[in-house]
């Protein structure tokens, strides 16, 4: 049947040999190039990782927002898939550290949480990105400029001359207020104390309109050291080596109650229950006129997508107290997880999402204003576009950075801190709803801070407990 | 020599006896070998862990410190039984135990009652009282949480309407778990609702009849002759939604995350926060120990109860 096809069409007859010869030329360039291939480096070849598929968890973010929409340009680029997860921060470090503690591998790039770092780079769950960056097979000498981040925002993942993470975001406390609502009560300027901001927002303060809105839950151990540290107090004695608490002192009371004041008394109803979405929905209802906060989460108010008050807002510095102007700091970065067995796809994506013309784009299109490389913070173009409200958004960052290097934020990367900082969330809304009076609340707070710095087996300088 | 007829009887019977306590025995050993391979599988997936988690609550097990795995007798304990946040949790499950359960068999049978009849539309509302139970639990939560926040609650907003001003729901203390019962009452009363009605429906009509031939008002009815005929299904109901309530934890970490400070913080919650959020694994072990053995004690004394009061003849 075969034969009679054969002679019907009239196919050309090919000897074996003919064959086994034209096979093996034609194979001959595809064996070559197989052999060459893993001489050249990886990053010189177009797509090394071409078909593999990655997975990516990041807190959800408006630079997470923003990547997940230009991933495409990624996955052209590279021929890696990437599945990124957004998840809310609290989930997400809570889902992290399990992860990470079970030693799995199949979340090949995840969020390394500034106040996780103390804990995870401890522990070992995090990879040693700098083989990854001193290997000309990974990294092109021009691809990552480790120097351009901004040293505040790199510190806390980098451990002596190792690197677990490069950061996407450098977290600045700002004060964003309402321009419109201060020019209509004549409030020349923005509170320059933490007592201004009280009164300001007493008079501003009615119904519809709070004087002031205070993120709750877990933001809350963000928010308060603002107060905290301004009015001289302090969490530790000096963290990591002397980790004595120092949260009952006078002075920790005193910015306490200011802060309870203006958070509570003359605050949104309830905050204390919100999480930052929640804060930044009720914010860009034109509930509230002023607000201290993270910077990324204060940038929400500027998508025209979401908010009333984009043309109503204006930033300024962080009000300071008796101790001086005591911002806050927090970097986030990409890290790889010590359990993941092949770094490459993974690494791929970290230098692609924290490179300078990433952030960049992130800056410029999607008012990720809290980047931490200086080349785009410097930049002319950011400068005029971020000049909000008369305020210049670069230059303020720069400020907070620059005030927050002097060192008090290392209270914050220590291995206790996230169960401190649960506990001050305990401490802060037993006082919102009056269950405990501020004094009582950090005495209990500082006794149970006292328990768990000692369970983690660290000593405790009586010389150095607070006395009021 | 000739066996006597008497002797050849006897040898009889002692055989058909030997062979039935073969027959016995060979039946109980089939028995045990079906058991076995179930009983194994029950003692990996009940009793191993369990051990596991005995053994763990003597140690200082910490994943994020590495050489943590380390004997520590009972020290776990000790500091857990002289911590006063330990002791509010446990104030706190039992607050919430009582509302929750008393609530759910109050509604559920007010409704099963309400619903005890064949009539074609009530089996239609009967289906949709079911709708909160089927919900998945963090759903519900969701629902309740965005009901009780102050700027956007309805609830807030209806109470506004007559005038009153409407708390701050979820950072009182008070209302906070006010809120939590609210929620974890109305996802589940269409379970004690579902089983007082199918205990109602197998009533038999005789008593029922007899008692409003004795001129009995329906008060007296319900009181003296439908109440007692529920009472095993009550105490069933009881005793489920009892053993569920300790277990409430979606509802909490979703709507208060335990706030405002600890005030809603139960002791399963607390545990979750020491293992899982802080990796204080064998001190949260500790904590589970203690939610196990009071959970123990307090199905064994429901049991006997129940033993005691239902009369199943």
């Amino acid at each position: 049947m075969s034969r009679t096809l054969t002679r019907n069409r009239r196919i050309p007859s090919v000897s074996r040999r003919t064959l086994l010869k034209g096979a093996a030329l034609a194979a001959l360039p595809a064996l070559g190039a197989s052999f060459l291939a893993p001489c050249r480096p990886a990053a010189a070849q177009a797509k090394p990782y071409a078909g593999r598929s990655i997975t990516v968890w990041i807190t959800n973010h408006i630079y997470a927002r923003g990547l997940r929409e230009i991933l495409p340009e990624f996955e052209s680029k590279t021929g890696i898939k990437v599945t990124m997860d957004l998840l809310n921060f609290d989930v997400h470090n809570q889902r992290a550290d399990l992860q990470l503690s079970s030693g799995a591998g199949n979340v090949d790039v995840m969020n390394l949480t500034f106040i996780f770092a103390g804990r995870w780079i401890g522990a070992n769950w995090c990879t040693d990105l700098t083989p990854l960056l001193n290997d000309p097979k990974m990294t092109r000498p021009d691809e990552v400029d480790v120097k351009d981040f901004i040293a505040g925002a790199i510190s806390p993942f980098s451990r002596g001359e190792k690197i677990f993470g490069l950061p996407w975001v450098a977290e600045t406390t700002m004060l964003m207020y309402r321009a419109d609502i201060f020019k209509e009560k004549g409030i020349a300027s923005p509170p320059k104390t933490y007592e201004e901001m009280t009164e300001i927002a007493k008079r501003i303060h009615s119904k519809d309109v709070a004087g002031n809105l205070s993120r709750g839950t877990n933001g809350l151990h963000w928010t308060w050291p603002n107060w905290l540290y301004a009015y001289g107090g302090k969490v530790f004695a000096n963290p990591p080596a002397d980790m004595t608490p120092q949260l009952n002192s006078k002075e920790s009371v005193a910015g306490t109650k200011q802060f309870d004041l203006v958070s509570t008394d003359y605050g949104v109803p309830g905050s204390m229950a919100f999480t930052d979405s929640d804060a930044q929905a009720i914010f860009n209802q034109g509930r509230a006129a002023m607000m201290v906060d993270a910077l990324g989460v204060l940038s929400a108010a500027l998508d025209r997508k979401q908010s009333q008050v984009v043309d109503k807002v204006s930033f300024a510095l962080p009000p300071a107290g008796p101790a001086g102007f005591k911002p806050q700091i927090a970097a986030h970065a990409l890290q790889i997880p010590a359990g993941v067995k092949d770094k490459g796809p993974g690494w791929e994506f970290i230098k692609w999402a924290t490179s300078k013309e990433i952030l960049r784009k992130a800056a410029m299109e999607k008012s990720h204003l809290a980047v931490p490389r200086a080349s785009v913070l410097s930049d002319s173009e950011y400068k005029k576009q971020f000049t909000w409200g008369g305020a210049d958004m670069g230059a303020l960052q720069t400020k907070v950075l620059d005030a927050a290097g002097a060192g008090y934020m290392t209270y914050r990367t220590v291995r206790e801190f996230p169960q401190v900082g649960s506990r001050m969330v305990i401490a802060l809304t037993e006082i919102s709803s009056r269950q405990k009076s501020v004094e009582r609340a950090l005495d209990d707070l500082q006794k149970d801070v006292i328990g768990i710095v000692q369970q983690a087996g660290h000593k405790i300088n009586e010389s150095e407990l607070p006395k009021r | 020599m000739a066996e006597t007829r008497v002797e050849r009887q006897v040898a009889r019977t002692l055989a058909k006896r030997g062979e039935r306590a073969g027959w016995t025995r060979q039946r109980e050993r089939l028995y045990v070998a079906y058991a076995v391979p179930a009983l194994l599988i029950l003692f990996v997936v009940t009793i191993v862990p369990t051990l596991f988690l005995l053994g763990t609550s003597l140690t200082n097990l910490n994943p994020s410190m590495p050489g943590t795995l380390r004997f520590i007798g009972l020290q776990n304990y000790q500091v857990l039984l002289q911590q006063d946040r330990f002791w509010n949790s446990i104030w706190v499950q039992v607050r919430l135990s009582f509302w929750t359960v008393s609530l759910q068999l109050l509604i559920g049978l007010g409704i099963a009652l309400l619903l005890n009849s064949r009539l074609r539309f009530l089996e239609l509302i009967r289906s949709l009282f079911i709708i909160p139970m089927v919900l998945p639990p963090v759903v519900v939560a969701i629902i309740w949480k965005v009901l009780f926040v102050p700027n956007i609650s309805p609830v807030s907003w209806a109470l506004s309407l007559a005038g009153i001003q409407g708390p701050a729901w979820l950072v009182h203390p008070f209302w906070a778990l006010f809120a939590i019962i609210v929620a974890e009452t109305w996802e589940w009363f269409p379970f004690t609702m579902l089983m007082l009605l199918a205990a109602l429906q197998m009533m038999p009509e005789e008593p029922l009849e007899a008692a409003k031939i004795d001129g009995a008002s329906s008060v007296q009815v319900l009181w003296h002759i439908v109440l007692p005929l529920l009472k095993p299904a009550i105490i069933v109901a009881l005793l489920f939604r009892l053993i569920d309530s300790v277990k409430a934890f979606p509802h909490i970490y979703i709507m208060t995350a335990g706030g405002p400070g600890v005030a809603t913080e139960p002791t399963n919650f607390y545990a979750y926060l020491q293992a899982f959020t802080f990796s204080l694994v064998g001190f949260g072990s500790s904590i589970s120990t203690i939610i196990l053995i009071l959970t123990l004690a307090l199905s064994l004394l429901i049991v006997r109860i129940v033993g005691r009061m239902v009369d199943y003849e």
